[in-house]
């Protein structure tokens, strides 16, 4: 992983296991973290000082995640938020979304998982910012033509393929997680036990590579994928 | 085994009814034609008496010529009344007599028959004026003063009432069978047509919802008393599946923490670990999050069967939804060397698209684990009536007959796929979706390997 700017992050999170478990993996890569165990404290956190990342356990203890999200956004907070459940995660994740969370984690997860969910929304651009043109190093992906090109050469792409390689770009120099482009290019919501993630990128790794030397999608072990934006 | 006198079916019970109501109609009409019987005897006997009676009085007040003169008359027809029994009769030669004199010579009586014995003859056999015989009852006394008199009055009477009596009785009889029958009949058809609907019931609770109710029509009446004892026995059930279902949520709710704390160390510790640690501890946690997604899943079918998602429903183009399945399938099939062809045909349901997605997916998966390379398989999405049927056929192994049902049940593995990754959660994961889109599931023989059959209820969009 790069180097990240420290980001400024408050955890709600009343198993004190796993908060100091979330807590010191953060301080480790430089984070600054505030645990609160109730979603009172929590309110009273959001109005009081700015965070870059929320992450909200849904099952605390009085005013929930959910509503804690929902005040927050009816306060005009737009802070960008994750939601943690531990839920089987059929109902909730609707839910969530819908109280107006940016990013929706169901427990248990992996470490990386947390990590690569937060470096995607600490440097999300802001609404609107958006353009039709997305690029990272040599390829190029128009969104209004859905043409990708690399180092200009026009690259034949499948649907999903192009869904993938736009959470990709979205997220240049940064992790994006097989459980990310299932929530985000299948919109799943669930894990399917064959290996559809692994298989469609490398059909997306195959076309973009026809013709050149150097892997335009790295795999990052054990934790998914990512497309350099600077190198090469 | 002592021997089963109850009846055990609607038309049993009616038979005995019937069968016991002609019984006491048949023991009635016994007794019937004994008393009336006897009673006609008993009255010719007393008007034999009577008429003896008087004719000897006859002798003693006016003497034996007198007598003679009175039978002669009597024989002539200048019969005066005997009451009922002569109207009944309607014939005046009831009567016949027979007067000796001393010497045992015939001095009147006009009755063409043998002398009987003295005293009571029950059978005395005549012959009629026509040249018939018939058969008389009669009775042979002493005329005072020498010679003898016989009395005789035909049975023939006696014959009659007993065949009216019978006629009457077959009328009764044939009639009491009859509305006994109906009757009985009618009212079995009603308790059948009840019992009917609470077998219907139960069978409806034991195949889909263990909360259906018997149907109870006033609450007064044994039947539905008996659907009420039911339902509140289904009360008792459901609560305590309920529990039991509660409990092991629980426990896999419960679980979870324990487990995901156990999980987060072993990360922890690995981050810290040499490489050959590492290995060991990424292998732990596999494990653990092998544990995890057993739970998981068992909490997902939980949610499901609940049926709180029926709240989320929308009109899904079944259709779409599957297609986006087989597409990002039929890549890894490929690399496994499984081929999935498809058609679809423009279908809706009510539902939630990514649960439905989740059938489909989970059907796939299974393909892609339990057929082997070579195996060619195909998908239907297809209109039919009010319904929409989803057809996955392979020419694969298949699943053995006796299995089907069973594969269906949460944790169920077939034993020859017990190397095979997954828990077992996928095909009843299937099977609490489609029960919550109130579909079926089953799993049929095809032509090669075997067809899963889904069949939805269909809206118009």
């Amino acid at each position: 992983m790069r180097d990240r700017l420290p980001v400024k992050l408050l955890l709600l999170e009343d198993d004190a296991s796993s908060a100091a478990f979330i807590e010191r993996g953060l301080r480790e890569l430089g984070h600054q973290v505030t645990t609160v165990d109730c979603g009172e404290h929590a309110i009273g956190k959001i109005t009081t000082s700015s965070y870059d990342v929320l992450i909200l356990d849904r099952m605390v203890p009085g005013i929930d995640g959910v509503s804690v999200l929902k005040q927050a956004r009816r306060d005009h907070c737009q802070t960008p938020a994750i939601l943690l459940t531990a839920m089987s995660g059929i109902e909730d994740r609707v839910v969530g979304l819908e109280a107006g969370a940016d990013d929706y984690l169901v427990k248990p997860f992996a470490f990386v998982e947390l990590i690569a969910r937060i470096n995607a929304l600490s440097r999300r651009p802001a609404l609107g910012e958006a353009g039709t043109q997305l690029r990272a190093g040599d390829i190029e992906m128009d969104l209004l033509r859905r043409t990708v090109r690399r180092a200009g050469r026009i690259v034949d792409l499948q649907p999903r393929e192009f869904l993938i390689l736009e959470q990709l770009l979205r997220n240049a120099d940064r992790v994006v997680t097989r459980t990310m482009l299932l929530d985000r290019v299948w919109d799943l919501g669930f894990d399917p036990k064959t290996n559809i993630v692994e298989t469609h990128i490398s059909r997306l790794r195959t076309k973009l590579n026809e013709g050149f030397d150097r892997d335009a999608i790295h795999t990052v072990r054990g934790s998914g994928y990512m497309i350099g934006g600077n190198a090469g | 085994m002592p021997a089963k006198w109850t009846p055990g079916s609607i038309r049993g019970i009616a038979f005995s009814i019937a069968t016991g109501a002609g019984l006491v109609t048949a023991l009635l009409g016994l007794a019937t034609y004994g008393v009336v019987h006897h009673e006609i005897e008993r009255q010719i006997d007393h008007r034999i008496e009577v008429e003896t009676h008087a004719l000897l009085e006859q002798n003693r007040a006016h003497g034996f010529d007198a007598l003679v003169h009175t039978i002669n008359a009597r024989d002539d027809g200048v019969a005066f009344d005997i009451g009922y029994l002569a109207s009944i009769d309607g014939d005046d030669r009831s009567m016949g007599y027979i007067l000796t004199d001393a010497s045992g010579r015939r001095r009147a009586g006009a009755l063409r028959a043998d002398i009987p014995p003295p005293g009571w003859s029950e059978f005395l056999h005549f012959r009629k004026p026509d040249g018939s015989t018939g058969i008389a009852q009669a009775m042979n006394s002493a005329v005072p003063g020498g010679g003898r008199l016989v009395v005789a009055a035909d049975r023939a009477i006696v014959d009659k009432m007993d065949l009216k009596i019978l006629k009457l009785f077959l009328l009764n009889f044939g009639l009491i069978i009859l509305v006994v029958g109906a009757v009985a009949l009618g009212f079995g058809r009603i308790i059948q047509r009840r019992l009917a609907a609470i077998r219907m019931s139960a069978e409806t609770i034991m195949a889909e919802d263990l909360s259906n109710r018997m149907p109870v029509e006033t609450g007064r009446g044994e039947l539905d008393r008996l659907a009420m004892s039911l339902n509140a026995m289904l009360d008792r059930i459901s609560g305590l599946v309920d529990n039991l279902r509660h409990m092991s949520v629980g426990i896999a709710h419960d679980l979870r923490t324990p487990i995901n704390r156990l999980r987060q160390r072993l990360e922890e510790a690995q981050r810290e670990a040499d490489p050959n640690m590492q290995r060991l501890l990424g292998a732990a946690l596999e494990e653990s999050d092998e544990l995890l997604e057993l739970l998981t899943g068992l909490l997902a079918i939980s949610e499901v069967g609940g049926g709180a998602v029926r709240k989320r429903f929308t009109a899904v183009d079944l259709a779409a939804a599957v297609q986006e399945m087989v597409t990002t399938y039929q890549p890894p099939l490929e690399d496994r060397g499984i081929s999935l062809t498809a058609d679809y045909d423009a279908a809706s349901v009510l539902g939630e698209k990514r649960l439905l997605q989740r059938v489909v997916a989970n059907l796939l998966d299974n393909l892609s684990f339990h057929t082997p390379a070579g195996t060619q398989a195909h998908i239907s999405v297809r209109p039919s009536g009010d319904m929409v049927d989803i057809h996955l056929t392979d020419n694969g192994p298949g699943i053995p007959a006796a299995e089907r049902r069973r594969v269906f049940e949460p944790l169920a593995r077939l034993d020859r796929s017990r190397s095979t990754p997954g828990h077992g959660l996928g095909l009843s994961m299937v099977a609490a979706i489609v029960a919550a889109h109130q579909g079926t599931v089953e799993i049929m023989d095809s032509t090669q390997g075997m067809t899963i059959h889904i069949r939805l209820p269909r809206i118009a969009v």
